[in-house]
């Protein structure tokens, strides 16, 4: 249960702090590299990065739009489209960061297993 | 005016598939003014709304230029200098577009096909090459060699939509001669009263407008702005003749006798793109295609009464009166035969016939004659798509003419059909069409009121991207009222100014002062525009002023 706290908050951080310097792909090295250093195990490798990234994105996402009122999110969500649901478009948001953190995380495991090798 | 010269040489012959694309024939304005004396409060008021293509971001930014010496408030254009069409302290100003042939092509014959020399004047001249460079985006960078004749570019050639190595045409253009437009601008900004306006104007060249002017000291005018080719009778009417001297622009009109009308004893100037001057003007003026309705309809409504308000104003730029229906409608009820309409056409005939000629969204009648003028301008000049070589129909104030004068005219039969058809024949035939569309029109969308059938929209420049875009905007008019919205076209600034001191402005347009979508001031003024409603201008007259500030931002240069 710690390692798992530890992991979900490691790759938060190193996202968080990247997202200040590097573009969206920021979150595939948080997963990567958090897992590289606290290693889950079974499915934990890739959820608990998952639920992480999931979290922030949606929460990143839902500030910047106050930012403007939740005027663009709108649009963006008339223009891809999803029916103008703003609320669709903040979770697919997570979604997406998600998966990318989740797919780098196991990468960062399978490494982590070679060097232990 | 210089002599019209006799024909008398024949060149290598081209001919041309297609011609380029010409500007929205919709591109107009409306500009006018009103004295002192037939003002509500003794100040003259002048408006101007600029009708341009309907997008987001708005084409205007309206702002306020203050220095300790001069304050200015208006609407500009990004990449402009200063206002475009506002006011400052003492005078007020807008434009509208002065149509006029300024544009002519001459034909030209080169020696050879390396076309280094071209014929003039009975002797080869040289020609000049420009190689333009344009670099293509992960591509190799395009050359193209453009070739200059005394006369302009050669544009139309066998590269281009043309089909003989040896032959071209040259455009001559006044756009093409240096000027300082921009000058006329920053000094409108800075002027103080009539001289200041007639000075500032000296230096502005193309696209030629139509100025309006008035002043808190009470003075009302208006100047035709231009530099203008002074030419022969008919001169650029058609294709000229490169080689032929007496076909190369002679001179230029004097600024000094440019038309123009300062305080008219009726009390009024206007402007709406129309025919500029009268026969007794000493010059030839041409251009193909004038306004022929809203101008009409201005200067109608300022000869109609004494005392003009600004309520007045406002009504008539959101004036929705269609002078073109109601010129034609009257004679086609008289002379069509309904004898053969079915119950659902005279039920429709019914609708228009009830009329009072207002465009307005609620009406169905609008878009009945929308739809029928279109089908029968269409039949009247089918001759024109049955002709391969590509020309211009005829304007529709012409055509009217001929539906109403010259029923019988053989250019009203239709060339497809066995039957020979006059222009009564024409209107049961178009009106049964339009029955159709409508009916149609109706099974799939709902009623065809204006609003709808019109579906006004004001579309992201990206190719309208939905969700940057409003679409199907609550607004009346065409192209021919005086508030000249049509589906994606209309006034895209709306002001008012009445000449107190300072003055008091009021204005609107179809956007918002941010170019982000993702800001609520992106499309904020859209829905008072579509109603007909105005903003009470704010023009700040101390800097320390407070009022009515949302914002603030101060730029510091670095040193």
């Amino acid at each position: 249960m710690k390692k798992t706290l530890i992991n979900f908050i490691v790759t938060l951080l190193i996202a968080i702090i990247l997202s200040q310097f590097l573009p969206w792909w920021h979150v595939m090295v948080a997963g990567f590299v958090s897992a590289l250093f606290f290693s889950l195990s079974r499915t934990a490798v890739f959820y608990i990065p998952f639920l992480a990234i999931f979290l922030f994105w949606i929460v990143y996402a839902f500030w910047l739009s106050n930012a403007n009122d939740f005027i663009l999110v709108q649009k963006i969500a008339v223009l891809l489209p999803l029916g103008g649901s703003s609320i669709l478009l903040l979770l697919i948001t997570g979604l997406i960061g998600g998966l990318a953190a989740g797919v780098s995380a196991l990468l960062g495991k399978q490494c982590s297993l070679l060097i232990k090798r | 005016m210089p002599d019209v010269p006799e024909d008398d040489t024949s060149l290598e012959d081209m001919s041309i598939s297609e011609t380029m694309d010409k500007p929205n024939p919709h591109n107009g304005s409306n500009n006018w003014a009103v004295s002192g004396e037939k003002s509500y409060s003794g100040h003259p008021i002048l408006a101007n709304d600029p009708h341009l293509s309907l997008n987001l971001p708005s084409i205007w930014f309206v702002m306020q230029l203050a220095t300790p010496e001069h304050n200015s408030f208006g609407a500009t254009l990004p990449g402009a200098l200063g206002i475009i069409s506002g006011y400052n302290t003492h005078i007020s100003w807008g434009e509208t577009n002065a149509t006029r042939d300024v544009l002519d092509w001459y034909k030209i014959e080169f020696k050879d096909n390396t076309r280094k020399k071209y014929k003039h004047d009975g002797k080869w001249k040289k020609t000049t090459q420009r190689i333009e460079e344009l670099k293509v985006r992960n591509g190799t960078t395009l050359y193209d060699t453009i070739i200059y004749t005394h006369h302009g570019p050669v544009t139309y050639d066998h590269n281009f939509k043309g089909d003989n190595p040896k032959a071209g045409y040259a455009m001559q253009w006044v756009g093409h001669i240096s000027g300082n437009n921009q000058r006329t601008f920053l000094k409108f900004n800075e002027g103080k009263n009539y001289e200041d306006y007639l000075n500032a104007l000296k230096s502005y060249t193309a696209p030629a407008q139509n100025f309006v002017f008035a002043s808190t000291e009470g003075d009302i005018a208006l100047w035709i702005q231009g530099l203008f080719p002074n030419k022969w009778n008919g001169q650029g009417k058609f294709l000229l003749d490169g080689s032929n001297p007496k076909h190369d622009w002679q001179s230029f009109i004097p600024q000094e006798f440019n038309a123009h009308t300062k305080n008219p004893e009726r009390g009024f100037v206007s402007s709406a793109n129309q025919h500029p001057v009268d026969p007794s003007y000493p010059f030839y003026v041409f251009n193909d295609g004038y306004e022929t309705y809203r101008n009409r309809t201005i200067n109608d409504f300022f000869r109609a009464k004494d005392k003009f308000n600004i309520q007045d104003f406002k009504d008539l730029q959101n004036n929705n009166y269609n002078l073109k229906a109601s010129e034609l409608l009257p004679h086609m009820f008289a002379n069509m035969d309904t004898s053969s309409l079915t119950v659902n056409e005279t039920k429709i005939l019914t609708i228009i016939k009830n009329w009072d000629f207002y465009t307005e969204i609620d009406q169905l009648a609008p878009s009945i004659w929308e739809s029928w003028w279109t089908k029968l301008f269409q039949i009247v000049w089918d001759e024109f798509d049955a002709d391969s070589s590509k020309m211009d129909k005829p304007f529709t104030y012409q055509t009217i003419y001929m539906l109403k004068n010259h029923p019988d005219n053989e250019l009203m039969d239709i060339v497809n059909t066995p039957e020979k058809e006059t222009a009564n024949d024409l209107f049961l035939i178009s009106f049964k069409e339009t029955a159709e569309e409508l009916t149609e029109w109706k099974a799939k969308h709902g009623d065809y009121n204006w609003s709808a059938y019109k579906g006004t929209f004001v579309g992201h420049l990206l190719q309208a991207l939905p969700a940057f875009s409003r679409f199907d905007l609550p607004v009346g008019g065409d192209y021919n009222t005086v508030n000249a919205t049509s589906k994606n076209h209309g006034p895209s600034w709306k002001m008012i100014v009445e000449m107190t001191s300072p003055p008091t402005g009021y204005g609107i347009y179809p956007g918002g002062q941010s170019g982000n979508p993702g800001s609520k001031y992106y499309d904020n003024l859209i829905d008072s525009w579509a109603a007909g409603d105005y903003i009470n201008l704010l023009f700040i007259q101390d800097q320390n002023d407070t009022k009515g500030i949302m914002a603030s931002q101060t730029l510091t240069p670095k040193k």
